[in-house]
């Protein structure tokens, strides 16, 4: 045998075993693919808040992430209780303690009713700029978070003409609130 | 000898391409976004250049107050521009895009195509004030002429259930009925009305009602503040100018400029009696935007500032009345 003709052979064995090694490799990943599907780690999704609060005599954007994607109403609620947390970490004074949102409820028309406690209303402390950012604060809140074309506030299941007897609130809050 | 040898080279390299395809992630490329804006006169012009139409025709668009939300079908890199002249402001989270607008009115949304790019004109306060002028004022009667007050009717906010402002020592409810009952003592040869003389709820409505069926000259209703100042409102201007003239809540529309007048005249003396800031503001209040009539509320400050004692009280109902004479002389 010729030097010429052992180095191809040489070559030759090489490359017949990367071949194989190739193969073998790819056909022993596929049948593990089949028999042991590969378990990847879930997507996690998150939503991201953007509550708007009043600072003074105007709003403040507030944003929060949490984990998971929710229905509408769920995210009124949600909105709702931070904006409560809100209010009783920068210690405004704006909602009274031991407000609640009762529940909230999606018309097909797309307004969302947000259904507080009584307590709102009958402890509401506040002057006409106080009530009036309350009002743009909650319209904000909902209309930059949800598909939504409106946002009417209940007490008790119930609307109430004013919350603190400066503006009407028995009306969807756009008309008083909206484009300010 | 040589075709082997070629041969071989395209064996490996096959190999080699094949097992790179095989073990490797395909990368994705991701959308890109270029942001670029023009401004003319009171116009923002914001394009959204995109690089597939896809991200143009299914983007959501919604504004509210000075926020324009854009939901793009899926994430995106973003391109920018170092400066935006100070008249907006973005910011990304994942498939969104903000763009905080100032002072804006509404906005308009076109889908182009070649390049695929949405266009978002956003129009300021001042181009809406300019273009809606000439409509709105042959609209709008004249107010009444000015000259004698002969009726004024004082609306002391509150009262029953509805306590107003409260603190140990003051309710805004009692407060506000003292001072009416002292402002209505002196006004002499002017019919007063006050829309309660008692403490009893009376809603926002009947206020409105008592005060247009009574025709007054003037409405002033009275509130007090958290704060230790005077604050005195008028209608919000932006809130009428939305409005169709004759609705019953854009009544005040034609009296914005007597009512700001009125408040003025009432700010002085107030300021010259307590000696402390009064601020003039707007806001859309209802008893002032239904009002048939110049229309303000005053907001006196917080009982925890001021001592609402008798002699106080009778200086604010003087102060008043003064403010209300500077009106009628101006």
């Amino acid at each position: 045998m010729s030097l010429r003709s052992f180095i191809l052979l040489i070559v030759a064995v090489l490359v017949a075993g990367a071949l194989t090694g190739v193969v073998y490799f790819y056909y022993k990943q596929r049948q593990q693919k089949e028999e042991f599907p590969v378990l990847t780690q879930p997507e996690v999704s998150y939503t991201y808040l953007r509550i708007f609060f009043p600072v003074g005599d105007r709003l403040e954007v507030f944003e929060k992430r949490v984990e998971g994607r929710f229905l509408p109403v769920q995210m009124a609620e949600m909105l709702i209780k931070e904006y409560i947390s809100l209010s009783e970490e920068m210690h405004t004074g704006l909602i009274p303690e031991g407000t609640k949102l009762k529940g909230a409820y999606l018309s097909s028309e797309g307004i969302i009713y947000l259904d507080f406690d009584k307590v709102l209303a009958r402890r509401f402390n506040g002057d006409v700029m106080d009530e009036l950012m309350f009002l743009r604060s909650i319209y904000e809140t909902m209309i930059s978070n949800l598909e939504i074309n409106d946002v009417v506030v209940l007490f008790d299941g119930k609307e109430e003409e004013s919350l603190g007897g400066h503006f009407f609130i028995n009306r969807p809050l756009k008309e008083t609130v909206g484009g300010l | 000898m040589k075709s082997k040898g070629v041969s071989l080279l395209i064996v490996l390299v096959l190999s080699w391409v094949f097992s790179a395809d095989t073990f490797s992630v395909k990368k994705v490329d991701e959308e890109e976004i270029t942001l670029k804006y023009d401004i003319k006169d009171d116009l923002l012009r914001i394009v959204l250049q995109t690089t597939t139409d896809r991200y143009v025709q299914n983007a959501k668009v919604r504004s509210t107050y000075s926020l324009v939300k854009i939901q793009f079908p899926g994430d995106f890199i973003l391109n920018t521009p170092t400066d935006t002249g100070g008249r907006f402001e973005y910011s990304k989270k994942l498939s969104n895009l903000y763009l905080n607008v100032r002072d804006l009115k509404w906005i308009k949304i076109l889908r182009l195509k070649s390049p695929p790019r949405l266009v978002i004109d956003a129009y300021l306060h001042g181009i809406e004030k300019e273009r809606r002028q000439p409509e709105e004022v042959p609209e709008v009667e004249m107010p009444r002429p000015k000259g004698e007050i002969k009726t004024v009717v004082v609306d002391p906010g509150h009262g029953g259930t509805e306590i107003g402002i409260y603190s140990p020592g003051f309710v805004e409810k009692k407060v506000v009925l003292r001072v009416a009952w002292e402002l209505s003592r002196r006004l002499k040869g002017t019919r007063a009305y006050l829309t309660r003389t008692s403490d009893r709820r009376v809603s926002l409505m009947k206020r409105i009602l008592f005060g247009r069926a009574k025709d007054p000259d003037i409405f002033i209703s009275l509130h007090l503040t958290t704060t230790n100042s005077v604050n005195i409102f008028t209608a919000s201007e932006r809130y009428l100018r939305d409005k169709e003239p004759l609705l019953l809540s854009a009544s005040q529309m034609r009296y914005l400029q007597e009512s700001k007048k009125l408040a003025r005249a009432l700010g002085e003396e107030l300021q010259n009696v307590l000696g402390i800031e009064v601020r003039y503001l707007e806001a859309p209040l209802p008893v002032l935007t239904h009002m048939d009539s110049p229309a303000v509320l005053i907001e006196l400050p917080s009982g925890e500032f001021f001592e609402y004692n008798l002699k106080n009280i009778k200086e604010i109902a003087e102060a008043i009345k003064r403010g209300m004479e500077r009106y009628e002389s101006s």
